[in-house]
């Protein structure tokens, strides 16, 4: 069966180049007297290795195809703009938090301001002024007015100075 | 021209575990022929040397959506004869010559090509077809020397029968006139 297609075509063939060369017999009477033959040339080597090259370069481009279209899949507008949301979101959330750390800073100072001042007016609650104005007075009064005894202020600082001492510092 | 191993290299190429044999033989079966008909287009062995790698690669890329309502072999000289002309197109564009010129450049090239082993008529005739114009040039070549009946010709270059026999007989007309000359 294959023997008699492959005859068929030999037939054709033959057939074809016969009405080929009684046409060119009659409108080129001189071309049709030059032999047809292949004036170009390429080795057989080349043939038999131009198959092994051409599957090498289909297995180098589908390399670099998958390459390519893993690079064009991150150019494409979806991707960009995801990219970008991801972006825009990420620094947003940095921001955030940082503004909310340095909010957490400002209010654990304020806290820790109010908490001193809160300190000092207890301190300050705690000093008995009564018994402050009676040694001052006192002391004033064993002392004449234009020689201001030292000793009453100097005694009251520290006492002030002590209660102080006591209760802030030793707490700081 | 039905042609029944074309067939059994199309639905064996179907098969992913056959795919690169089909392939293999399917290069084996039109790589000369292929090869001579980009060559006499662009003449020099290393551009289609290229060209003709190129056209198999583009055959590999899409055998899988060829249609089978035109032949596989007319196919194949189709995604070969654009190649050829789309090159010879950016040649004229990459040095902004006019036609005639890259036809005058081949023409030069052929003494000095080792791969031209015609002697003194053979060049000379090589160089008359070098001075038809491009679709002449084709015609001609698919007709005298790769022997392709009106019907082939028409289907490849999408040309009616009756125009590829007119631009034939000009073009044997035109060469046999130079051939005749001194």
């Amino acid at each position: 069966m294959k023997k008699q297609h492959q005859s068929y075509i030999t037939n054709f063939k033959m057939e074809n180049s016969e009405n080929i060369l009684n046409e060119i017999k009659e409108i080129a009477p001189t071309l049709s007297n030059i032999k047809k033959e292949n004036a170009f040339y390429a080795s057989d080597q080349y043939f038999e290795e131009l198959s092994g090259n051409i599957q090498q370069k289909i297995s180098e481009k589908k390399k670099t195809s998958t390459t390519i279209n893993l690079i064009s899949y991150f150019q494409k507008p979806q991707f960009a703009i995801a990219a970008s949301l991801i972006v825009i979101i990420s620094i947003s959330i940095f921001y955030f938090n940082q503004s909310k750390t340095n909010k957490t800073l400002a209010q654990s100072n304020t806290i820790y301001w109010d908490e001193i001042l809160n300190e000092n007016n207890t301190i300050v609650d705690k000093i008995d002024e009564n018994l402050l104005v009676e040694v001052l007075e006192s002391e004033i009064a064993s002392n004449s007015i234009n020689q201001p005894n030292n000793t009453a202020l100097e005694e009251a600082s520290e006492y002030v100075e002590t209660e102080y001492n006591n209760d802030i510092f030793t707490e700081l | 021209m039905a042609d029944n191993i074309d067939i059994d290299i199309l639905s064996a190429f179907r098969d992913k575990n056959s795919r690169n044999y089909a392939f293999n033989l399917l290069v084996k079966k039109y790589q000369q022929p292929i090869y001579y008909h980009i060559r006499r287009i662009v003449i020099d062995h290393d551009d289609t040397d290229d060209l003709v790698q190129n056209t198999f690669i583009k055959i590999f890329e899409h055998l899988d959506s060829f249609r089978e309502d035109a032949q596989l072999y007319t196919w194949i000289y189709r995604i070969a004869t654009n190649e050829a002309l789309a090159f010879l197109r950016s040649k004229r564009n990459k040095f902004f010559l006019p036609f005639i010129d890259v036809e005058r450049e081949l023409s030069n090239s052929l003494k000095d090509n080792q791969f031209f082993n015609g002697d003194e008529i053979q060049l000379k005739l090589q160089k008359a077809i070098l001075t038809l114009p491009e679709k002449q040039r084709l015609v001609f070549n698919m007709r005298y020397y790769e022997e392709m009946k009106y019907e082939e010709m028409s289907e490849i270059l999408g040309t009616s029968v009756g125009a590829l026999k007119a631009s034939y007989h000009i073009a044997a007309k035109k060469i046999e006139e130079i051939v005749t000359q001194d």
